[in-house]
Order: C-alpha cells, then sequence, then structure tokens
C-alpha cells in the first residue's frame, strides 16, 4: 500500500551552502543576544566615558534614518487585477506574490501618525498561512481604496456567489462616527464611498463606560512595578520608608480603624483599577462600528491607534462568546469570530508573523448574538445554543463536579504557592536577604510551609463549591450540523462550531472517567477546540465517529 | 431534486475494536537512553549546585544545602526511577491506524486519548529524526491539520514512517475538495458521496 520512495534521486546542494547555513546561524546568535549584548555593551560604554555621548547618539540617529530610508527605498509594491505584489529589503530581498484568490482579509489600521498625516497601514490575511503576511505601511487612503476595489473586482469575476466586498462599499477612512440608529442608508451618506454596508452595532459612551467596568486593569501593573522596583535601590528605599511611615500611623490604632483602613484600601483600589479599565477601553474601542458588507462582517474602533477588521462569514470557523459577572447584569456579551489561522502566531517553520485578525464584538447583547450565530450558521446548526442561559443546554455527568474540584484544588494551591514565593523574593528584596539570622533560611522555609498548609487547607474547604458551579456552568448542545459547549466558573464561556468545519477529534479519558464509563469529546477546529467533558463514553464515541463522517464526506470548503 | 435522507448512526464505521498498530520494538530503548542522558544532566547540576553552596563563604547556606540534601536525594531517586521505567509501561499502550479517509493515534496510560485527523483536512506531513532517533533507526511522523494540533506519531520504524508519509501525502491528494466556492449550495447527499456511510475501514498493511 505504501510506496517508499526509495534512495535513489536525492542529491545535496552545491558545497557554498555551507556558508549559508553558518551566515543563517551566527543571525540567529545575533537576533537572541546580539542586539542584547550591543545595548549593554554601547551603555556601559557611554558610561565609562560620557564625554562620547554626542557622538554615540548621532551615529546611532544618523544609521537609524540611513535604514529607515533604505527600507523606503527598497519596499514596493503593484497592485495588478488579480494579485498584489510586493518587493522589500535591503540586504535580503523578498518577493512576495500574493493572488486575490487567497486573500481572505484586508484590514485597515491606522497609527495617531498616520491619523494626523492622513496615512493608512493595510494588513493583509490570507487562507493558507497562520499570520497575515503582506503589509502596506502607510498608504494614501486611495491605494487601500484601490486595493479594495480590485479584491471585490476579483471575487466578483472569479467566485460566484461571493458578494463580499463590492466595490462601492469601502470604508470610510475619516473619524466620523457612525451613530447609534443610524439606518444604514444614513450611514452609507458619510461613508466616502457612498458604502450602502448595513451597520450592526456602534457603541456609544455610555456602553464604553459600562465595558470598561468589566475589564479592571492595575494588578498587571503593580506587580510590574514591584518587579521593576526591586531593582532599584532608590525605588527601595522609598517603599520601605512609605511601609515604615505608615506602620508608625497605624501602630496605635484599634482593630476596628484598621478594618475601616483596610476595607477603604480595597475600594480605592477596585476604583482605580476599574478607572483603569475604562480608560483601556476607549482607548481600544472608541467609536467601535460593526458593519455587514455583503458576506462579510467589518468592524472599526480606537482612539489612537484605529484598527479596521474585515473577515469574510465563509472564513469563520467557530463563535466563541464570553460573559463576565458584569456583563450578565448588563446582560451583554463578548464575542469573537476567529478567521482561519487566527489561533496562532507562529507557524509550523518556527518564524514569525503578524497576528491575523480576530474580530471581536466586545458588547453585543442577545439580538445581536443571534443574528451572527444564523449569518455565521446560515442553514446550518439551527438547534445551536449560543445564548448561555438557553434551556437547551443538557448537563455533564456530575462526576465534573469532582474532578473540577480537584483540578481548582492543585491549581489553586499551586498557584497560590506560587504568588507566596513572589510575595516573599520580593518582600526579602526589599529587606535585604542579609538581615536574615544564620537560621533565618531554614525558618523560612518552615513558615513558607505552614503557610502552605494554611492555604492548602482554604483550598480544600472552597473546592467543592468551585466544582459544584463548574458543573452548573458546563453544558452542551448539538444537532446534525454541529456542537456548542458552554462552560465557566462565575461568568460563562459558549464555544460553538460546525462540524464539517473539523480539523480532528479526540476522545479522552481520566482514570475517573474510565472507572464511570464517561469521556471527554475534542473537536479541534482551524481556531481551537471545542470540548464537552465527561459525557457518556459511548455517546462521545458515536459522536466522534459522527463528526469523522460529516467531515469526511463534506465537498463543501472548510475556509 | 435535493434529498437529504437520515443517516442511521449505527452504519457509521466506528472508531473503536480497531486493529492497533504498535510502535517500533526500539522505541522503549530510545526513550530510555533519553532519559538516563537526562538523569545524568540534572544530577550534574543538582552537584555543582551542592558544591557551590557548600563551598560559599555563607554559613546559613551550607547548613541549608546539608538539611535539603536528603530531601532532594529522595525526590532526585524518584524522579529518576521514574522517567527510567515509565517508557515500559507508556509505549505499549500507543498505537496508530491508518484508515481510507483518516489517520487515528492512540495515547496515555493514565490519561488516554483517540485522535483522529481526516485527511481532507490535513495541511502538510513532516518526518523528523533526532540523533538518538537515527541511532535506532527511529523516525516521527507528523501529520498537521490547519491550526489545530493534528498528530505527532513517535517511535515508527524509518521505513515505515516514509510509507507512511508518502501513504498520507498520496490520501491527501485523492481527498483533496474541489467544491463550488457557493456557500449557499445545499449540504452533501450522503447516498450520492459517501453512501449511508463513508467506506472508511482499516488499511491493514499500514505497518
Amino acid at each position: 500500500m505504501f510506496d517508499s520512495p526509495g534512495s535513489g534521486g536525492w542529491r545535496r546542494t552545491s558545497p557554498v551552502a555551507m556558508v549559508f547555513f553558518v551566515g543563517t546561524t551566527a543571525r540567529k546568535i545575533i537576533d537572541g543576544y546580539g542586539q542584547v549584548a550591543a545595548t549593554v555593551g554601547v551603555t556601559a560604554f557611554l558610561v565609562r566615558n560620557p564625554e562620547y555621548a554626542a557622538l554615540v547618539i548621532t551615529i546611532g540617529i544618523v544609521a537609524l534614518l540611513t535604514v529607515a530610508f533604505l527600507r523606503y527605498w527598497c519596499f514596493r509594491f503593484r497592485i495588478d487585477d488579480d494579485r498584489i505584489l510586493i518587493r522589500e529589503g535591503v540586504l535580503n530581498r523578498t518577493a512576495l506574490d500574493l493572488p486575490f484568490e487567497r486573500i481572505q482579509g484586508v484590514n485597515i489600521q491606522r497609527r495617531l501618525t498616520e491619523r494626523v498625516l492622513g496615512l493608512v497601514t493595510v494588513v493583509l490575511d490570507t487562507a493558507g498561512s497562520i499570520a497575515a503576511e503582506g503589509q502596506l505601511r502607510t498608504v494614501k487612503p486611495e491605494v487601500a481604496h484601490r486595493l479594495l476595489e480590485r479584491v471585490a473586482d476579483y471575487r466578483e469575476r472569479h467566485v460566484a456567489g461571493s458578494p463580499s466586498m463590492p466595490p462601492d462599499r469601502h470604508p470610510d477612512f475619516g473619524d466620523g462616527p457612525t451613530a447609534l440608529g443610524e439606518t444604514p442608508a444614513s450611514t452609507a451618506n458619510r461613508h466616502r464611498f457612498g458604502g450602502s454596508g448595513e451597520v450592526l452595532q456602534a457603541l456609544t459612551p455610555a456602553d464604553l463606560f459600562r465595558m470598561g467596568l468589566t475589564r479592571p486593569r492595575g494588578l498587571f501593573l503593580a506587580v510590574l512595578l514591584a518587579v521593576l522596583g526591586s531593582r532599584s535601590d532608590r525605588v527601595k528605599d522609598a517603599v520601605t520608608n512609605a511601609f515604615g511611615a505608615a506602620r508608625d500611623t497605624v501602630e496605635g490604632w484599634d482593630p476596628i480603624s484598621m478594618l475601616l483602613a483596610a476595607v477603604g484600601l480595597i475600594i480605592g483600589w477596585v476604583i482605580v483599577s476599574r478607572v483603569g479599565g475604562v480608560a483601556d477601553t476607549v482607548r481600544k474601542h472608541h467609536r467601535f462600528t460593526l458593519w455587514r458588507e455583503g458576506r462579510s462582517y467589518r468592524t472599526r474602533a480606537g482612539l489612537l491607534t484605529q484598527n479596521e477588521t474585515v473577515v469574510r462569514i465563509r472564513k469563520i470557523q467557530m463563535l466563541r462568546l464570553y460573559q463576565d459577572l458584569v456583563q450578565r447584569w448588563f446582560r451583554r456579551y463578548r464575542l469573537e469570530t476567529p478567521p482561519t489561522g487566527g489561533s496562532l502566531d507562529e507557524d509550523d517553520e518556527g518564524s514569525k508573523g503578524l497576528d491575523a485578525e480576530v474580530l471581536e464584538i466586545p458588547w453585543a447583547d442577545d439580538a445581536l448574538v443571534e443574528e451572527m450565530r444564523s449569518d455565521v450558521f446560515r442553514g446550518e446548526g439551527e438547534q445551536l445554543a449560543l445564548i448561555p442561559t438557553d434551556r437547551a443546554f443538557m448537563s455533564v455527568s456530575r462526576y465534573y463536579i469532582r474532578a473540577a474540584a480537584l483540578r481548582f484544588l492543585i491549581v489553586g494551591w499551586a498557584g497560590g504557592l506560587l504568588v507566596l514565593y513572589v510575595s516573599t523574593y520580593l518582600g526579602l528584596t526589599y529587606m535585604e536577604w542579609d538581615s536574615l539570622a544564620p537560621e533565618g533560611y531554614i525558618g523560612l522555609l518552615r513558615g513558607m510551609g505552614i503557610a502552605a498548609l494554611v492555604w492548602g487547607a482554604v483550598c480544600l474547604v472552597t473546592a467543592l463549591p468551585v466544582g459544584w458551579q463548574r458543573w452548573r456552568r458546563c453544558g452542551y448542545v448539538y444537532d446534525e450540523d454541529g456542537l456548542a459547549a458552554r462552560g465557566g466558573l462565575l461568568g460563562y464561556e459558549v464555544e460553538a462550531c460546525l462540524f464539517r468545519k473539523t480539523q480532528e477529534v479526540a476522545v479522552k479519558q481520566s482514570p475517573l472517567q474510565r472507572r464511570h464509563g464517561l469521556a471527554t469529546l475534542s473537536v479541534g477546529t482551524a481556531t481551537g477546540p471545542v470540548t464537552v467533558p465527561y459525557i457518556d463514553d459511548d455517546m462521545a464515541c458515536r459522536l466522534r465517529d459522527y463528526i469523522l463522517y460529516r467531515a469526511e464526506s463534506s465537498r463543501r470548503r472548510w475556509y | 431534486m435535493f434529498i437529504n435522507p437520515e443517516v442511521p448512526l449505527e452504519s457509521l464505521p466506528s472508531a473503536d475494536n480497531l486493529d492497533w498498530h504498535a510502535l517500533h520494538p526500539s522505541f522503549v530503548r530510545r526513550l530510555q537512553l533519553g532519559a538516563l542522558i537526562r538523569v545524568l544532566v540534572i544530577g550534574a547540576i543538582g552537584t555543582v549546585a551542592y558544591l557551590l553552596m557548600q563551598g560559599g563563604d555563607s554559613e546559613a547556606m551550607g547548613r541549608f544545602a546539608d538539611w535539603l540534601l536528603s530531601y532532594a536525594l529522595i525526590a532526585f531517586g524518584v524522579f529518576a526511577a521514574s522517567i527510567l521505567i515509565w517508557p515500559v509501561i507508556a509505549v505499549p499502550r500507543r498505537g496508530y491506524v491508518v484508515r481510507e479517509k483518516d489517520i487515528l493515534y492512540k495515547t496515555g496510560v493514565l490519561w488516554r486519548s483517540v485522535k483522529a485527523v481526516p485527511f481532507n483536512r490535513v495541511q502538510h506531513t513532516k518526518i523528523d529524526s533526532g540523533l538518538l532517533d537515527r541511532r535506532f533507526g527511529l523516525a516521527n511522523l507528523s501529520v498537521f491539520p490547519a491550526g489545530a494540533g493534528g498528530h505527532k506519531i513517535r517511535g515508527l520504524g524509518t521505513d515505515t514512517a516514509e510509507r507512511l508519509r508518502v501513504y498520507v501525502s498520496e490520501r491527501i491528494e485523492a481527498e483533496a475538495i474541489e467544491p463550488a466556492d457557493d456557500e449557499r449550495s445545499p449540504p452533501p447527499d450522503p447516498r450520492t458521496e459517501a453512501g449511508a456511510a463513508p467506506d472508511n475501514g482499516p488499511v491493514t498493511d499500514a505497518g
């Protein structure tokens, strides 16, 4: 059955290839360590010889400008009727020949400087690669317009029944907002090219404020500052003095006052982090608008850098929906529709590329979720639920409670230990290690051991409620076309996909599952798996066989 | 006329009760040799760390190293024994089956998994073989679908891996989708495209 190609016919390249391999290896080393070494070396040189600072800085600026000019000069592109050609590189020349057939998304970005200068960056996503392949930086909007027009023309001519991105539907590169409640016609009037794309959603400032409340920011910043601060003596002194002053202040306080102060601190921290969340939300989602243009979705948002993402609906592999506690309060969801290849940022050769765009609708309501579900699945998966509270979701086995509790116990305990270790390390860094007595290390280790035991007891007590809550959240629903799985702890996560877009199917069993005739079904798509844990083993196997049948017998494109 | 009859689930080919092909018999020894090298390297690093802690200026650090030594030795012994014995248990529980339309791979001792990748989803395949693999005449076959993890079947004989790669490549060609691009075309008729159930019997001479 298998034909071996045999050992004949294989040839080696020229021995000169050794030079190439030496160069490749050297470049990898330079890429990895050379830049850091050069930066450290130059800094050390300047610290020892400050009189050369002006000369070094001047040389650096001239070198940067020269490289920038050469890269600009060597970068050329041409838009043909059926492809875009890009030539770039100063020493290593790269020639990219990108047929329109492979382009699955033309995304427009506008950074602050580009907005000031009236320019845009065009990012091209392709179906055949995991990352975005081509990028046209700082081009005039007319160029982007022409490219979109050519791609749309090509699709109209070559792809039957794919009317996405018709030439009269193009983004408005101006800053004019599309207000909520505008009719498609009135929206079209505000588009430079007279586009008639249907506005599905436009977020208001009130929406952004509510969204910001769901995105606390600050903890990461605090940890980062603490780690960086531990490297600086001046910061350490300041923090030590601040702690000392705080300790002197609260020394005479009664317990109730201290408790109130602690509560006040926590409330203050929550407020600060939520304010940070609102600011971050405004930065990212300012004037967020979602359009449907033919068989594509387009979003545009951003305060400083304005991102415009276009995803063809056919390319969407799965729908992901998230809802945290605050979003539940407002009955809103975050919906993601990752296109083909949007989940990875490294291809199998290990080369990094630009991240392919993921379409994100950050503040969708029930109606929009349902509309997009029926739009994306289009006649298939009619029984699939995406709204997490839908009664169609079936529960998984109650044995999942035990597994979830055990996982929480182990992960929570290990995570707590990590936090304990990091905080102890930071604390000792501020205190100075040398201040420990000779027996201090052993004493410290014992103390950490006791703390680990106490934290383990806390995890033990809370594990069962957590497991039960996870079981309540967990559910699944399937029909003849697809599968949707629900999960979460306090909020919800729902993922749904069509069987014909399946890339792989796995049935997994832990020892506990085997003992009780259960299994976990994992349906892999090009943008991640949809997993249903703790269902009947027999059902998991039958579903696997059916999904394989659907994937293997489908003659329709999955991408 | 478009017809869309129901497909009885019982008629679908089952991925259970298949005749799994075992991995190459040398694979256990190859894993054990790799584990032994890891044990030696970790042991050497631990020894150097202990000597540095003992030889340092800090008396407290030296006493701490002594206190830690017995625990570290026990942990190291358990670790070394487990990774040397584990291949004997794990390798016989791995296996693969090549069928007409997909390739299945099973792994796991405690946590077991059976994963299937349809050929019409495979993007490309790869064979790799490290220094130790070549010493034992082994190679690893990777099968990549888009985005998902795919298979990495380790411990195949070199010849088997190459023949499998060629076969999978042929199946990719044979299963290549040449559809009308129209999304609105009706779903396929199971009777005309794949029969009531796809012919997906195992390929018995895969080994």
